[in-house]
């Protein structure tokens, strides 16, 4: 009895170092917008977003809830013809306001829509977009590459890697780099840039 | 045992008639609006001409390639686009809102205004002709 009893406490301890551990890495490794894409996925082998479960975190909740949204399909439709469909909350709401009031020279292209479409997008996208409440967003930039938190992730990433690489030629290009980026997962163990392989910071 | 054989034969028949009377029905709604006597070869002619829009040389090809049974790239994006042509993607132009919306964007992008009914018409003539 006693013996199960000590088993138990060791457990219990060994536990808590590890969470304590995990963290600890997590605070090391980068700012607040690392973690927050960290979690933004709803992988249940993941264990950062076990972590975040275990201390209530919503956020894959929300990830869950706007795949399940009505409107989920024309977003990821409409959007997703030309690049990827990017997650809604890696832009803040006021963001995506301007830009979907300006889709006739959408970063130099056209991309319009008629109107009912645009509305159900753009209500789409003020229900999952960001708050800028939330210390992800503090002004309303019109790129998703041009925000605080991807420049944050970025800015060790050479043109070479990116624009000059045939591979890639984009940070819109999500997906060129993030071989997961249609899951939602955005770690950066799940990097291979295209010519140069893994990324390790 | 032979009614299950005959509705997939009538089923796969109404299917590719939906797919090719689209374009026919475009092609009529283009002539209601005025155009006459489409024209493959003024087609292909629009598709590869090149025009300066906002500092750009811009085209079809720019991001469709010259060979419309080929896999295409979006000249920013990068992404893959498949193939325009009806004989190497019978998903082209079966879905005719799908079509005006991406002639609205593109004419405007490559031609710096709307294509007219006739260019429509005389296009969709040379991309659903267009053989593999």
């Amino acid at each position: 009895m006693k013996k199960t009893l000590l088993i138990l406490i060791g457990l219990m301890l060994g536990l808590t170092t590890s969470i304590a551990l995990l963290a600890g890495h997590d605070d090391r490794e980068g700012d607040e917008h690392h973690e927050y894409h960290e979690s933004d996925h709803d992988d249940d082998d993941d264990r950062k977003g076990w972590l975040r479960r275990f201390a209530g975190s919503n956020i894959t909740a929300q990830n869950r809830d706007r795949k399940q949204d009505p409107a989920f399909g024309t977003y990821a439709d409409e959007c997703g013809d030309c690049h990827m469909a990017y997650p809604p909350d890696m832009l803040s709401k006021e963001s995506w306001s301007v830009l979907m009031t300006n889709l006739e020279d959408h970063f130099g292209d056209n991309a319009e829509l008629d109107a009912e479409t645009a509305g159900k997008i753009g209500r789409f996208l003020d229900r999952y977009g960001a708050n800028t409440m939330n210390g992800v967003q503090s002004s309303k930039p019109a790129r998703i590459s041009d925000t605080r938190w991807f420049r944050a992730q970025h800015h060790e990433i050479p043109a070479r890697m990116v624009k000059n690489n045939p591979g890639v030629k984009s940070f819109s290009r999500c997906e060129a780099c993030h071989t997961r980026a249609a899951e939602g997962r955005f770690n950066e163990h799940d990097v291979r840039i295209p010519g140069f392989g893994y990324w390790d910071d | 045992m032979i009614i299950p054989f005959l509705i997939g034969i009538l089923l796969m028949t109404s299917l590719s008639i939906a797919s090719a009377s689209d374009i026919d029905s475009m092609l009529a709604s283009y002539r209601d609006e005025g155009a006459t006597g489409f024209s493959a070869e003024r087609g292909k002619l629009l598709w590869t001409s090149t025009r300066l829009i906002d500092g750009e040389e811009r085209a079809c090809s720019s991001c469709h390639t010259a060979d419309p049974v080929a896999r295409g790239r979006h000249v920013k994006t990068g992404k893959t686009i498949e193939p325009i042509a009806v004989s190497a993607n019978p998903e082209r132009f079966t879905d005719v809102s799908k079509t005006e919306k991406w002639f609205r964007r593109n004419c405007k992008w490559t031609l710096g205004r709307e294509c007219t009914p006739q260019e429509k018409g005389d296009l969709l003539t040379w991309l659903g002709g267009q053989q593999e």
